[in-house]
């Protein structure tokens, strides 16, 4: 590795779409086996200007799609952390330019070649890191959904009236709704069949408790003297919690959940 | 999809960046393959 290099582990990558693409940019640039002459009508100079004209169409649609991100509006550290991650991209893209320039003006020369390989290999690693921090950002996406969620049950908890608990609740099915379809994409796009068990059987758990948390706070709204009351309702919401941490640990690639798939008396 | 319309609520920078992403790897595997010449004509002179 040279110095001031970034790595990263790919048994870290959470996505099969981050990780297909990534496994494509590393090994490719690392296993060159085969060369191959200029295709009818091409020149040396095509192949530098292609790989120049595809650094700038990359910055270009990453810039954008930073820009538009929603992350963008409220998370600002995230925001930076990938333009750091282009501005790699930019630099490594320079330097194989530069070094893609001298290979095709001295292409027979082994030191020239395998310096534009070192190039190519630092330039596909920064844009593997830019992804790998996209798809971190992806995931903050979605636990802002869970955070939603939270507050939502907190307000709950303050409830009281059957009136707030009802409009209450109404809110948290839509929050409940909106969450599922991104958790079960997210399911589908993960690397490891028992993240993705986790993952949806915390969702189902989430969706199961629901009504009983409803049920449960509406009575105790009635009955606040009730010991039973409050001890059914602090059930339930203790019950949607740890299923909103069982979630985002899931999310946050973290193995600690107290949900798993194999607790299948749990979810019903 | 263009990357000015993004058409989910998450932030999809991952889909957007696939079909950029492949561009630039093939545009330096096409490169880092030329297998080279020793004629130079057709080259542009150095600055």
């Amino acid at each position: 590795m040279q110095n001031g290099e970034k790595s990263f582990n790919l048994n870290d990558v959470k996505s099969k779409a981050v990780l297909q693409l990534i496994k494509q940019l590393i090994n490719e640039v690392t296993t060159i086996t085969e060369t191959f002459p200029l295709e009818k009508g091409q020149t040396t100079e095509n192949l530098v200007q292609n790989v120049d004209s595809s650094i700038l169409r990359f910055l270009k649609e990453a810039d954008s799609a930073v820009e538009n991100c929603p992350v963008a509006r409220n998370n600002p550290r995230a925001v930076e952390k990938l333009r750091r991650a282009l501005e790699d991209v930019r630099d490594t893209g320079q330097i194989m330019s530069k070094n893609g320039r001298e290979f095709i003006r001295h292409s027979t020369s082994s030191p020239k070649r395998s310096n534009a390989v070192e190039a190519g290999r630092q330039l596909l690693n920064a844009v593997a890191r830019f992804l790998i921090i996209a798809d971190d950002i992806d995931v903050d996406v979605i636990v802002e959904k869970v955070d939603k969620i939270r507050e939502i049950i907190k307000d709950l908890e303050q409830a009281e009236s059957k009136t707030e608990v009802e409009e209450l609740y109404q809110i948290l099915v839509s929050q409940i709704e909106e969450l599922d379809v991104t958790v079960r994409r997210r399911a589908i796009d993960l690397v490891k069949q028992n993240q993705q068990d986790d993952l949806l059987a915390a969702r189902n758990a989430l969706k199961s408790i629901a009504p009983i948390l409803y049920t449960t706070t509406k009575t105790y709204v009635r009955h606040p003297e009730q010991i039973e009351a409050k001890t059914n309702r602090d059930f339930s919401m203790n019950e949607m919690h740890t299923a909103l941490d069982a979630m985002e640990n899931v999310l946050r690639g973290k193995l600690d959940t107290n949900i798993k798939f194999s607790e299948y008396g749990k979810i019903g | 999809v263009s990357a000015a319309n993004p058409t989910t609520s998450t932030s999809n920078i991952v889909e957007l960046m696939q079909i950029p992403t492949r561009q630039l790897k093939d545009a330096v595997m096409t490169l880092l393959t030329y297998e080279g010449s020793n004629d130079m004509t057709g080259l542009s002179l150095p600055d």
